[in-house]
């Protein structure tokens, strides 16, 4: 569906010469919700922009719809474009316009007839829920309502792709959730590819398939969500995974407790799926007569389903003890990893 | 109160400015929003994005606003007979106004449009937009509040330059408030015109807020103008349009075989054509008369064949002319001199003046030549054998035993203004100028030209005219006995009649 052959955006910003994407190369499959996440600067927006054609490579090329977009005219360009439906984080709509004026001038710029522009309007109305308010003017409107006017119009033109730029982050959490759950309901329902960019964890957690994290211009993780999530490999992505937690603190109190209870073991155990509801601490606890203190835990909800991470200071009365244990907690498909301290 | 008010001039005069003010206005709108357009996209990271377009135009649009306005109009005369027909009347002023206020406009147009948010551009690219329609469906609705807001400045800022345009007989308030009122002394003129000025202005300023009150959606703070204002913007707007229309076809009411067209100077040669209106009227001649604030334009209109004959300059001023311009025109009758006067506010006669006394005098050559001429005469100054009196300067001076420092710099209409602040030990100042500021030659001089004078008024026309019927007409009507006694009547000796 979309394909990034070693894109490299390079431009000058006075006499400097800024990389903002760097060799990146995948491909995001048909149907699909994909997030790219990274933090500002990271070149995310960039290589959003480069899906409709906003930005061109300066090397290597992106393969839209069978399209090399850098090799088409000005006109089969804006063609192609009204294949693809972006929304933005400040919604981006025109004042002048009410919510159905809005909505239509996507159509108008597709040259649709104007007795199939209305019946269409109201359609994309009905879609994004906002029957009652198409006379409104965006002044008239709440965020959410202002973003939903903004899916509508993305999608008026039957569009294959939608492009979302941090289309929540000026939202509030509920309102968030709400555009995230109308945006998995429109992949559903329509089959469209959403390609979208954040710089928040919980919205790929909520909403993507696949994610790639970015970092200064380059892709340097990507994966499905849930293993990312599992098994975060570089710095970056482990930051985003463990946002709620500040890593130096985390580490220190770990420091602290294998230096305390130098005959305990630090333990950090991965639930995945179904698992994190099961007691198999107190059912170890019960079986072997160990004890845990619980050191750090959490919970994160993806689309397939839960993900919990548990820190744990096991203390038993010898070494093959707590070796049961780990075997015991093993075989409740939750991953045991030691903390090396 | 208001007894010196001529309704119906003062209403012609209103349509006047109406006129210009609403057909500039309607071009300058086209124009500016055009060329703002042209500023704005060829900006840099523009739809059409050209370094080289945008310099011209900035360097065109920078320009044109730097010239003052009444330079423009002078500048732009050639053009404006070309294009116009004609360099006289509402018409004539129309391209200074346009030209003067669309660059203006062009730069609150292109300030408009940098204002609209990019993000919505570039929503609309990402739509597949084409740059027309995002010019036309984005650009110019998103910024409509801002250029609406620009129209009104530059409405308002036409009505006053159409009052400079009477420079040029366009006519309209501001021209009437400065003949009639200032040069005439009709306070009452003057108040009446400034206040339907501001009527004007504030008419096109509210009507402007309220159009922009009723379009502007940015806010969700509900402003909008009820029935009964939108009704009375309506009718504003329908008033207005209809003045300006009805103006334009007075304008169009073409002129007969039977008109004389004169341009003067207002005192005292249109009131003396006024005079002798009804005798030509006698004839079947409709005398029309063209009054000019300066001296330039009514050689140029005779000459360009605006007018038929001019009546407001000597002998001496029309040579020096003639030679500068090579005018194909002629004087054909002399009517009356306006003595030339000195005047003290310290001396009550010449022989009294100090040494280093300062002598002030208008900046016209002619003129100084003609004082020289006089003072030559009292044998204050000598001027050197067989310099002729009408082209004398200051470097033909051979004597002058008092060591008179003498001024020339200032405008000839600002010299009674210099009396009354003292200016000078001795100030001469043209009849007429000193008439207008409520000086009596004959009492208040202590030096007055004589009838003998060569710097009597003349009747000017073309060469191809002067043998013309109502040309002749004209003449007896200056030299009758009617004339003869409304000169004399009305200037009490100050202007003399010449047989």
């Amino acid at each position: 569906m979309i394909t990034f052959k070693q894109v490299t955006k390079q431009y000058s910003k006075g006499n400097e010469q800024i990389t903002a994407v760097q060799a990146v190369d995948f491909t995001i499959n048909k149907g699909e919700i994909f997030g790219i996440i990274g933090y500002s600067g990271a070149g995310k927006s960039t290589l959003l922009r480069m899906i409709n054609g906003l930005e061109l490579p300066s090397a290597g090329s992106v393969i839209v719809n069978g399209f090399d977009l850098q090799t088409l005219d000005p006109k089969s360009l804006r063609t192609q474009r009204q294949t693809i439906g972006m929304i933005f984080q400040h919604f981006n709509l025109l004042w002048s316009r009410t919510v159905a004026q809005n909505i239509a001038l996507a159509l108008e710029v597709a040259k649709i007839p104007k007795n199939e522009i209305q019946a269409r309007v109201q359609e994309l109305i009905i879609l994004v829920g906002l029957e009652g308010r198409e006379s409104a003017y965006p002044s008239q409107l709440s965020g959410g309502q202002k973003q939903r006017v903004g899916i509508a119009r993305a999608l008026a033109n039957n569009p294959q792709i939608l492009l979302a730029d941090e289309a929540t982050s000026a939202l509030d959490p509920e309102t968030t959730e709400a555009i995230l759950a109308l945006l998995t309901d429109i992949n559903q329902k329509l089959g469209i590819t959403i390609v979208f960019i954040t710089h928040e964890m919980q919205v790929v957690k909520n909403l993507a398939h696949r994610v790639a994290v970015m970092e200064e211009g380059s892709v340097v993780e990507l994966g499905d969500v849930l293993t990312i999530f599992q098994n975060p490999q570089k710095a970056i992505t482990k930051r985003f995974v463990g946002e709620a937690t500040t890593e130096s603190d985390y580490e220190l109190t770990l420091d602290e407790l294998a230096h305390k209870y130098p005959q305990g073991k630090l333990w950090t155990l991965h639930f995945i799926k179904g698992d994190v509801e099961k007691p198999i601490l107190a059912t170890a606890m019960k079986k072997y007569g160990v004890d845990f203190s619980i050191i750090q835990g959490s919970i994160a909800k993806t689309k397939e389903g839960s993900v919990g991470q548990l820190t744990v200071l096991v203390q038993g009365d010898d070494q093959r003890q707590l070796m049961d244990v780990k075997a015991f907690i093993q075989s409740q498909s939750v991953n045991v990893q030691e903390v090396a301290h | 109160m208001f007894t010196n008010i001529q309704w119906d001039k003062m209403i012609l005069a209103f349509g006047e400015t109406l006129y210009m003010t609403v057909v500039a206005g309607l071009v300058c709108f086209v124009l500016g929003l055009g060329l703002g357009l042209c500023l704005y996209v060829t900006d840099k990271d523009g739809l059409y994005e050209n370094k080289w377009l945008n310099a011209v135009l900035t360097t065109v649009v920078n320009l044109f606003r730097a010239i003052p306005f009444v330079i423009l109009i002078i500048l732009l005369l050639p053009f404006t007979k070309q294009v116009v027909g004609t360099i006289l009347g509402a018409n004539a002023a129309l391209p200074a106004l346009i030209i003067g206020m669309s660059p203006f406009y062009a730069r609150l147009v292109q300030v408009a449009l940098r204002e609209v948010d990019y993000g919505v551009i570039e929503a609309a690219k990402a739509m597949g937009a084409s740059n027309w329609d995002i010019i036309f469906k984005v650009l110019i609705p998103e910024s409509k509040p801002a250029w609406l807001g620009g129209l009104t400045s530059t409405v308002v800022s036409l009505v006053g330059f159409t009052a400079m345009a009477g420079v040029i007989g366009a006519g309209g308030l501001g021209n009437l408030a400065y003949l009639d009122g200032f040069q005439r002394g009709f306070e009452d003129v003057t108040l009446i015109a400034t206040a339907l000025i501001l009527v004007l202005v504030f008419s096109f300023q509210w009507l402007g807020e309220t159009t922009i009150a009723a379009i502007d959606k940015r806010s969700n703070i509900a402003k909008k103008p009820g029935q009964v204002k939108k009704g009375i913007a309506i009718v504003v707007s329908a008033v207005l349009f209809a003045g300006a229309t009805v103006t334009v076809i007075y304008q169009a009411t073409p002129e007969g075989d039977n008109t004389l067209i004169v341009g003067a100077t207002a005192v005292p040669h249109a009131e003396i054509l006024t005079a002798i209106q009804p005798l030509l009227a006698e004839q079947g001649i409709e005398l029309k008369i063209v009054e000019f604030q300066d001296y330039v334009l009514p050689n140029k209109a005779l000459a360009a064949n605006e007018i038929d004959a001019n009546y407001f300059q000597h002998e001496p001023y029309l040579t020096q002319e003639i030679a500068q311009n090579g005018y194909d025109i002629v004087s054909v009758s002399k009517v009356h001199i306006e003595p030339m006067g000195a005047y003290s506010n310290q001396y009550t006669n010449l022989a009294d003046l100090p040494m280093n006394a300062t002598v002030l005098m208008s900046n016209s050559v002619s003129d100084q030549s003609r004082i020289l001429a006089l003072l030559a005469g009292e044998g204050i100054i000598t001027l050197s054998d067989g310099v002729d009196a009408t082209t004398a300067t200051f470097t033909d001076i051979v004597s002058n035993p008092k060591n008179l420092q003498f001024k020339y710099d200032i405008e000839a209409k600002l010299l009674p203004t210099a009396y009354q602040n003292d200016e000078a030990a001795v100030i001469f100042i043209n009849t007429n100028y000193a008439l207008e500021a409520g000086l009596n030659p004959e009492a208040d001089s202590l030096l007055l030209e004589g009838g003998d004078s060569p710097y009597a008024n003349i009747v000017v026309t073309r060469t191809d005219n002067q043998e013309d019927s109502k040309i002749k007409v004209l003449i007896e009507a200056l030299h009758s006995q009617t004339a003869k006694d409304f000169i004399i009547e009305k200037y009490e000796g100050a202007v003399l009649p010449i047989e």
